[in-house]
């Protein structure tokens, strides 16, 4: 890190060889397209190298990496302009809720593998209506599995922000899934 | 204000992230037994969690090094932008010793300024009167004041002049 810190090509390689697979599962996270994620990626170690001379190790290398992923991702969204979908939930679907059955495999459909992949493209679907910085949330937590407070960090704002969107993040897309669980 | 069940989704989050207190944890489970939409909740949750995880998961194993590195040497190769040139010329600036020499640098030009600058040379008193000419343009009469700081000069454009105005030099 100091070496690519100082601008050894190699190391900045070897760094970017170490951290390439999270970035790319972070920006897939958000875009949800391999070629925009691709760009993102490359952008982002880009980026990297610009700012490098300016990493002070006050904050976790991770943490600082994470921050310029997301705002790159953020910053895509808003440049492409694309604007998060309509928000409504089908009607009826927060309180008529029934398990999901795709969540439990000892109640499979018939038909699973149909049911599945419907399921699936239902997910990216509901997940598509979700903010940036919704989506960014649920990736920081799902996908690289940081808490409460890393997410806050690298975000910049506050937990009780990041719980409040991850909460808002999960109902709507529990909301939005409604129709595609199975009757009871 | 949050209702009693709104405060127990809220835990059952934090319960399911692992970020609630372990204090919490046997009421929060009691709550998961009795609750269905808390139940239901924390199913989708898992599932969207999952489904989320895995993706994203899958598409980076298939990505290769060379794949992210040629784009990342082919946009290192390209000139920076002007902005960031800049920007990452005056950070050089920001070394100790560099500073020093910024520091005395600033200091020998201000004290030039001081002593060599014809500013520094003026009289001590400007001159009290003020000038003030009308000059009968062949679109627009103007007016033409010299103030009180030499070399300087104040224009005015007069569109529409009153009639009564009689100006004088």
């Amino acid at each position: 890190m100091e070496q690519a810190r100082r601008g050894d090509a190699d190391a900045f390689r070897a760094l970017v060889e170490r951290h390439y697979r999270k970035v790319y599962a972070i920006t897939m996270g958000m875009v949800r397209n391999p070629d925009d994620a691709m760009e993102l990626t490359q952008e982002a170690f880009l980026h990297l190298h610009r700012s490098i001379h300016g990493f002070r190790f006050q904050a976790k290398f991770s943490t600082w990496l994470y921050r310029i992923v997301t705002n790159l991702c953020v910053d895509h969204f808003r440049r492409a302009g694309r604007a998060p979908l309509p928000m409504e939930p089908p009607a009826g679907s927060e309180e008529e809720e029934a398990p999901m059955q795709w969540a439990d495999p000892g109640a499979e459909a018939p038909d699973q593998a149909a049911y599945r992949s419907e399921l699936r493209g239902a997910l990216e679907g509901a997940f598509a209506h979700l903010s940036a910085p919704h989506r960014a949330v649920m990736v920081l937590r799902e996908v690289e599995g940081l808490s409460y407070e890393e997410i806050a960090e690298v975000m910049g704002s506050s937990i009780g922000t990041v719980m409040s969107r991850l909460h808002y993040a999960r109902k709507r897309l529990q909301a939005l899934l409604a129709p595609y669980r199975p009757a009871d | 204000m949050k209702s009693a069940h709104q405060t127990m989704e809220w835990l059952v989050m934090q319960y399911h992230d692992g970020q609630l207190p372990d204090r919490h944890r046997p009421a929060v489970e009691a709550h998961l037994v009795e609750c269905d939409p808390c139940r239901r909740y924390r199913r989708s949750t898992q599932s969207a969690g999952a489904w989320l995880q895995g993706t994203a998961a899958d598409a980076a194993r298939a990505v290769e090094m060379g794949q992210v590195w040629r784009g990342v040497a082919d946009r290192l190769s390209r000139p920076a932008p002007a902005r960031l040139r800049f920007r990452r010329w005056a950070w050089a600036w920001r070394r100790p010793a560099r500073l020093s020499w910024l520091a005395a640098g600033s200091l020998a030009a201000g004290l030039f300024l001081l002593l060599v600058n014809p500013y520094g040379r003026l009289p001590a008193t400007a001159p009290s009167e003020t000038y003030v000419a009308f000059v009968e343009a062949s679109d627009y009469p103007v007016m033409v004041f010299t103030p009180s700081q030499p070399g300087a000069m104040t224009v005015i454009w007069l569109f529409e002049p009153p009639k009564e105005f009689s100006p004088s030099t």
